[in-house]
């Protein structure tokens, strides 16, 4: 099973602050995400979902346990390394404020390959694109675009690396409901077609629906999973942990 | 990187224009002084009558100092300028004639030099060979030439070199903290986009990268324009300076390469440490904490600039205490300048931390939504409200401090001027017998000659002696007591005639090991002439108005004019001078006139003080505009919720009212801290003096500057529909 995992954590355990004002974020979470599949994380606000992803995906260091990302051990790492891993091998997906103003679309998509220091394909660069279908779109820039086109220059930009785990942050936060729907159909796709595996944190039970599996966080430990969801099954669950998160 | 940092910069041009001006400003100012340093350094004068001639020989001005032990090859020579012009002996014409290569040699009468052709292309050559051949010359050629006919330049060359040192040193450190701020804040405005590219993977040192090249890309164009821009602020400089006496307005304003180029290598290393500075939390951040949704930075002082604001402070105590333990008055504003700077600069290096404390003890009188909110605003935005009270306290501190160190010290002296004056009148243009017609004047009380220059003690060693050398008085031993008020500790300037001298009590005490009445010192007046005099008085004086008393009779000769200033009178209410056919001043017009001479050096100062000010206020000005407009959404958010664009305007015109409060308090705090021992030196109270109204146009000025910068944006960006700016990302 663990050889199949894209992402393993390990008891991993997260504080923030220090002395008597310390809070625990996540309090022990092992959970795997198999590769090639695609895991919705819920839980009301404050449960530690975020957190979660931040730690999963090397943004942040976990107080204790361990992150494998492939099979290799991410805690520990150097920043420089770390930094060079979620170029490589990551995707990210954010709820807002994606993408940077001053650059277009293009550049925006390209943007981790340039930092890589890699040279650019202008095909793969260009299919990329198509696949999010943003091809009349390359020269403009954030601002002249809409909020779920924004997002797909943001999910385009996430797949140009070919990454192994694309992280998605409430990626459907800031659209309306056909938007969101058309942004979650593409990530669908991608895991379909592509083979990648993507964790992605929402409080929306439609959101989660389109996932293989959903898992249930409250008071940063794991309380529930469902396979196979439907968006009735996920929204009783959340009834069920009580209040509803608004993140 | 390249690309990344052009289109940030291309994109988001708004958020530098306050580092460019800053730039600009400061490069212009730095440069324009390095100008007026190249100016002082060559102090090239055009020759007018003397023109014609390819070489000028002329006496020379300089004077080595004596050393304490002559023997003593190690002990440095200091080299001071003559203040009088040395002529040139009766066989100094003969004996240049006679130096090879010169053709044909003629005396100047008006200046006493010696105009000498020479066959073209061999002037440097000959000139060499005329100072070798007669000693105690000097061979002037080219633009040096018209030296020979200003001497006085000579005398403005130190002035001029320490002035454009000391302000160009001060506006050195201005344009450090002012770009600094600016470019801390636009970085920090940015703090969310740099979290975003680490998240997709740029390293901190890509980060890093990508702001220094877009401070390069910025500091270039703005350091190459400030270059351009310097020769003419030099020269307007230069020619303010003429103005106010400082230099003779022969003097051309020279500048090479060199200052620009010191200019714009300060001023570009200054954009890199700062940027790099204030990038530095940002990138050591991790991703996940820069993105979080609320970026408001903490008001955190970290050891670092805690450690610097230490320093800063230690070393204003030591100035002040250097100020009132050691320096002579009339050097005491060369330590006091700095120290309010100092004092400043640490202020504001703590301004975070003390903002915020500042607003949280005070109880503020605001009252109503707009004032509640006013005050929580400032609680909540601490790290930036300091980038806006930085330039505050300097401008405010550095206004207060140096507006009132000039008053004081003009007020000092202007009460010892009254105090040692005791005649009525003076009487210009002094010619041989005047004074023996003015004694016979009926009502005439007493008069006395009155000539001032400037001389050096050659034996014994005198160890206070500097360059500036020391004031040399000529009186008339008749006319001194009912004249000018000495106080006289022991002899009598009854006994001022042919080669005698008075000096203060305990200036005797530390020349040689002490000279007393009835031994004798040799002076070495202000024309190079040696003389020999026997002390006749010791006079009781202030610290630091030290001076020697000599007949005027013995003076005026060794004086470039050759005759006294003037003959001053003290005589019975009523008695008419008007008959003697000179210029009569009374004693109003003599202290008015004293006043305005110390005004001309006030001058000067006030308008350092200005263009360090004005830069500052740039400074100030593009801050708060930036950091208004990025608050386009906060006001929206607070319109949508109910307030009007009124209560909007209210609140942040509380805000400025707030600021400018803590700025000017700061400020305030770093003017008294220096202003106070420097009272004590100059004056003996530790009170300051000078007109209240100076202070209060200060706050006035600082206030209006600070609401100016906040309504115009906040009004600009208040004009839409609030809706519009909250959908905005």
């Amino acid at each position: 099973m663990e050889t199949t995992d894209a992402v393993r954590l390990e008891a991993v355990r997260k504080m923030y602050g220090g002395g008597g004002g310390a809070v625990e974020a996540l309090a022990g979470v092992t959970i795997g995400f198999p590769k090639g599949t695609m895991t919705a994380v819920m839980g009301p606000s404050g449960s530690g979902k975020t957190t979660l992803l931040h730690c999963a995906a090397g943004l942040d260091q976990p107080t204790s346990g361990s992150v494998t990302l492939e099979g290799r051990e991410i805690t520990g790492m150097r920043e420089k390394a770390l930094t060079r891993l979620r170029r490589e091998r990551l995707g990210f997906v954010f709820q807002g404020f994606n993408l940077l103003p001053a650059l277009t679309v293009l550049q925006n998509v390209t943007l981790p390959l340039r930092l890589g220091g890699r040279p650019v394909d202008d095909a793969q660069v260009a299919a990329v694109i198509e696949r999010v279908g943003l091809a009349g779109r390359v020269g403009h820039r954030p601002a002249e675009l809409s909020g779920g086109q924004q997002q797909r220059v943001a999910i385009a930009r996430a797949l140009v690396t070919r990454p192994a785990v694309i992280f998605a942050d409430e990626p459907t936060g800031a659209l309306d409901t056909r938007t969101a729907l058309e942004v979650l159909g593409l990530l669908r796709e991608i895991v379909r077609t592509g083979g990648q595996t993507i964790v992605m944190v929402t409080h929306d039970p439609v959101a989660a629906a389109h996932a293989d599996h959903v898992v249930f966080l409250a008071d940063g430990t794991l309380v529930d999973r469902l396979d196979r969801p439907t968006a009735d099954a996920v929204a009783k669950r959340m009834t069920g942990l009580g209040a509803w998160g608004r993140s | 990187m390249w690309s990344l940092a052009l289109g940030t910069l291309r994109r988001r041009g708004s958020a530098f224009v306050a580092t460019f001006v800053a730039l600009l400003v400061g490069t212009a100012i730095v440069a324009a002084c390095g100008g007026l340093m190249e100016t002082g350094i060559t102090l090239a004068v055009t020759p007018h009558r003397l023109a014609a001639a390819p070489v000028v020989v002329t006496c020379d001005q300089t004077y080595d100092l004596p050393k304490a032990d002559p023997a003593d090859e190690e002990e440095d020579v200091e080299s001071a300028v003559l203040p009088e012009r040395v002529r040139l002996d009766g066989d100094a014409l003969a004996r240049v004639s006679r130096v090879p290569g010169v053709l044909r040699a003629e005396a100047d009468r008006e200046s006493g030099a010696v105009a000498v052709w020479t066959t073209p292309d061999s002037g440097e050559a000959v000139a060499d060979r005329i100072e070798r051949a007669v000693p105690g010359t000097v061979a002037l050629t080219g633009d040096e030439r018209g030296l020979a006919e200003h001497p006085e330049a000579l005398l403005s060359r130190e002035n001029l070199v320490v002035l454009a040192a000391v302000f160009g040193a001060m506006a050195v450190m201005v344009a450090l903290f002012v770009v600094s701020t600016t470019l801390a804040l636009a970085v920090r405005q940015r703090r969310r986009e740099m979290a975003l590219l680490r998240a997709v993977g740029a390293t901190p040192s890509q980060v890093r990268r990508m702001v220094l090249i877009e401070a390069l890309a910025v500091a270039a164009p703005a350091t190459a324009l400030g270059c351009l821009a310097a020769p003419f602020l030099g020269r307007w400089l230069l020619a303010r300076l003429a103005g106010a006496g400082v230099v003779p307005p022969v003097v051309e304003f020279r500048q090479g390469l060199i200052p620009p180029l010191v200019a714009a290598g300060v001023a570009v290393l200054t954009a890199v440490v700062a940027v790099l500075a204030g990038v530095r939390g940002t990138v050591l951040a991790r991703p996940t904490e820069a993105l979080a949704e609320a970026a408001l930075p903490a008001g955190r002082v970290g050891p670092l600039r805690r450690a610097l604001a230490a320093f800063c402070f230690a070393g204003g105590v030591a100035l002040a205490l250097v100020s009132v333990l050691f320096m002579p008055v009339s050097l005491v504003s060369s330590t006091a300048g700095p120290a309010v700077l100092l004092w400043a600069v640490g202020l504001a290096l703590l301004g975070p931390a003390l903002v915020k404390w500042i607003t949280n003890a005070l109880p503020w009188p605001f009252r109503g939504p707009a004032g509640h909110l006013a005050i929580l605003n400032c609680r909540a935005r601490a790290v930036t409200l300091a980038a806006v009270i930085t330039p505050i306290t300097l401008a405010s501190g550095m206004a207060t401090a140096n507006l009132y160190m000039q008053t004081t010290q003009a007020g000092a002296a202007s009460a010892a001027y009254a105090h040692t004056l005791r005649a009525d009148a003076a009487l210009s243009p002094v010619s041989p017998g005047l004074l023996d017609r003015v004694r016979a004047v009926p009502g005439v009380e007493g008069a006395s000659e009155y000539v001032t220059s400037t001389g050096f003690v050659e034996r014994p060693h005198d160890n206070w002696q500097r360059e500036d050398g020391w004031p040399l008085w000529g009186v008339t031993a008749e006319g001194v007591a009912r004249t000018m008020a000495f106080d006289v500790a022991a002899g009598s300037l009854a006994d001022l005639r042919g080669n005698t001298v008075a000096l203060t009590i305990e200036h005797a005490r530390d020349i040689g090991r002490g000279v007393g009445l009835g031994d004798t010192i040799t002076l070495r007046l202000g024309d190079r002439t040696a003389v020999d005099l026997r002390v006749v008085a010791l006079l009781r004086v202030e610290t630091g108005a030290e001076l020697f008393v000599l007949p005027a009779a013995l003076l005026a000769p060794h004086t470039t004019a050759g005759v006294p200033e003037s003959v001053l009178v003290s005589a019975a209410p009523g008695t008419d001078l008007g008959g003697l056919g000179v210029d009569v001043r009374d004693r109003g017009a003599l202290t008015a006139a004293h006043d305005a001479g110390q005004s001309t050096q006030a001058w000067v100062n006030y308008l350092l003080i200005a263009m360090i000010l004005a830069y500052t206020a740039i400074s100030l000005v593009n801050t708060q505009v930036m950091a208004t407009a990025q608050r386009r959404r906060e006001f929206a958010l607070q319109r949508l919720t109910g307030a009007t664009r009124a209560q909007v305007m209210r609140m942040t015109g509380l805000e400025s009212l707030l600021v400018t409060g803590v700025g000017v308090l700061l400020g305030t705090v770093a003017a008294v801290v220096s202003l106070v021992p420097f009272a004590v030196a100059v004056a003996g109270t530790p009170f300051p003096s000078g007109p209240v109204a100076i202070y209060l146009v200060i706050v006035a000025a600082a206030a209006a500057l600070v609401l100016a910068a906040t309504w115009a944006p906040a009004w600009a960006t208040t004009r839409g529909r609030p809706a519009d700016a909250v959908a905005e990302v």
